[in-house]
């Protein structure tokens, strides 16, 4: 982006806060555990030893062993198997609750922010969304749109909705104030290229940072959703599904629910970690 | 401060109304005929008609809507597709249950994480410091139904020291005591994380205040900067997150409430949801939500109590 209009460039922020990023340990954990999980999530058929929906009833409940690292199911699945293929599901779960927060949220920020007409209405909808609390507004969404993985994907980005229309309607207001805004304008920009061109762009650093650390919470969200029997179903290998399936057997078999509780640890945590680390970088003044 | 609590609470009625509409509204404009849920699907078409002019599904959404709120405010949430019980009574019981639930995990978790944010605070850098932050971080990324069913696995099946699940008597007693520990500790033990590190950072944030160097430069022991001085200011933004967490503690009742089967409004909801039960999902959500919001409400104003330099602006 031009430097002549006083906006965000990519130049000297960017490589400031890309140097921080990668001095920080903790959110390159984050960074690289990321990248390892869509690896595995890209390749998974090729790196699961296993079918991870056959059962093989003759090699059910068995712990931890050489042929089966994560031991098996109640159905003789493999743990390992279907934890693999669940990297798939959670990051897609992740990826589009996200997206819809994301694109639902920021469009309704800006048009909050920058037309005062509009204002009152968005932000009153989005206090009465953050009235409820957000696994909530998801099961009272799902119990509209029926049980399932994809219409808990939909519940669980309605309910991220409000923190991302927030978080941009105060960008914008403090954004809107500036003088390469009125420039613009003064130079008859049409509002929707100023939105887009001066706006958006500045408000870029919360929303990936606030969409990162989304992704933690998204996939936790839906996780407990099909841990609750509103997501997804079995035999899906949705990680969440898989330690309610265990729930069962917690007494003599506690690995069935704990290995996929773990895989969802991880990938939360990898997030939290990049999240935090991507907020500092970005917005050192946040850094307690 | 009269005019503040006037105006907080006056805020609060079109919330509560605007949560009102939309839970009748998700539920409404859902997929599904609640007639033919309630006739069951082999019921002949004219059962099912009369049904629906019994339940009034064949009046205007906003005659519905009229309906269902006077008839809301009057405690009469509409009857139980299922048990034909009356939804406020259900409702009801499963509030005060999550409510000694909610009070229980609240109590013990604050009991945990304010000591442990204040020495991390204080004593900041040590390995107690990082320890516990390094575990806080750790702990925020768990899920809890993980937490609940490994409580399980411990404290019941091995130890066999608390029930695996249910309500037991009432709370007063040894046997509803024995029954609320467990999930009262997994309800807590999720908070804990969270609140122990905003309780570290808001002391931080006050230990760096002008006022508590001063009381050092007085010469006042540490002890009497850190609790007369510097605790008294951190813990408002503690008091705030106490009140928000309440969502999350709202929320993390669902999973412990149907981990053990403790009969509260989140089990009360899924079982309904599952059963397609639509009166009680709408009671049970819409209680919630007013509960939430109340709570909030109730934030605020003892916030502005705490802080006399909050105005409403």
């Amino acid at each position: 982006m031009d430097r002549r209009d006083g906006s965000v460039s990519a130049g000297g922020r960017g490589s400031d806060a890309w140097r921080r990023l990668i001095r920080d340990r903790a959110a390159m954990v984050g960074g690289w555990c990321t990248l390892a999980l869509v690896l595995m999530a890209l390749f998974a058929p090729a790196i699961a030893p296993y079918d991870p929906i056959k059962v093989n009833m003759r090699e059910r409940l068995q712990g931890p062993t050489a042929k089966h690292l994560l031991g098996t199911d109640q159905f003789g699945r493999d743990i390992l198997s279907r934890i693999v293929h669940g990297t798939r599901i959670s990051l897609t779960v992740g990826l589009i609750s996200v997206g819809i927060g994301l694109g639902v949220g920021t469009t309704l920020g800006l048009l909050a922010g920058f037309y005062r007409r509009l204002d009152y209405p968005i932000t009153a909808l989005m206090d009465v969304l953050l009235s409820f609390p957000q696994i909530l507004l998801a099961i009272a969404i799902v119990a509209a749109l029926g049980p399932g993985i994809f219409n808990a994907m939909i519940a669980v980005g309605i309910g991220a909705v409000p923190a991302f229309t927030r978080l941009t309607r105060s960008s914008v207001l403090s954004i809107r104030e500036h003088d390469y805004v009125e420039a613009a304008r003064a130079l008859g920009a049409s509002n929707p290229r100023i939105i887009l061109r001066y706006v958006l762009p500045n408000c870029f650093s919360p929303l990936v940072i606030l969409g990162t650390l989304s992704l933690a919470t998204a996939i936790l969200a839906a996780a407990i959703l099909s841990f609750l029997g509103l997501g997804a179903r079995p035999p899906m290998p949705e990680w969440g599904a898989m330690a309610a399936e265990g729930r069962g057997f917690i007494a003599q078999f506690p690995h069935i629910a704990t290995f996929p509780s773990l895989a969802i640890f991880v990938v939360v945590l990898c997030f939290n970690l990049l999240g935090d680390g991507l907020r500092d970088a970005l917005d050192p003044r946040l850094k307690e | 401060m009269g005019v503040y609590v006037l105006r907080r609470v006056l805020l609060t009625v079109p919330t509560i109304l605007g949560t009102s509409v939309l839970v009748f509204l998700i539920l409404h404009l859902a997929p599904g005929d609640p007639a033919m849920i309630v006739a069951g699907p082999t019921a002949p078409p004219d059962v099912v008609a009369n049904i629906r002019t019994h339940l009034g599904l064949d009046q205007p959404v906003l005659v519905q809507y009229w309906r269902y709120i006077s008839n809301a405010l009057r405690g009469d949430l509409g009857r139980s597709i299922l048990t034909r019980r009356s939804v406020s009574e259900e409702v009801a019981t499963a509030f005060l249950n999550t409510f000694e639930l909610v009070i229980a995990a609240r109590i013990w978790s604050l009991l945990v994480a304010i000591p442990i944010g204040v020495v991390a605070a204080v004593k900041r850098q040590s390995i107690f410091d990082k320890l516990s932050m390094v575990t806080a971080l750790l702990g925020l990324s768990l899920p809890i139904f993980w937490i609940g069913l490994m409580a399980i696995w411990l404290f019941a099946f091995q130890l066999g020291w608390f029930p695996i699940s249910g309500r037991g008597g009432p709370i007063w007693s040894a046997d509803g005591l024995r029954h609320l520990i467990l999930p009262a500790l997994t309800l807590g033990g999720i908070q804990i994380p969270a609140l122990a590190r905003l309780t570290r950072s808001s002391v931080l944030e006050a230990l760096g205040q002008d006022y508590v160097r001063t009381a050092r430069a007085k010469g006042l022991a540490e002890r009497l900067v850190v609790a007369k001085h510097a605790l008294k200011n951190a813990l408002l933004p503690v008091v705030t997150i106490v009140g928000l967490q309440f969502a999350g503690l709202l929320g993390g009742a669902v999973v412990t409430e149907t981990i053990f089967s403790w009969p509260g409004l989140g089990r009360l909801a899924v079982t309904a949801i599952l059963t397609r039960d639509f009166p009680v999902v709408q009671g049970t959500i819409l209680v919630a939500a007013v509960t939430f919001v109340t709570i909030n409400l109730l934030v605020d104003l003892v916030y502005a109590v705490l802080d006399p330099r909050i105005k409403y602006t």
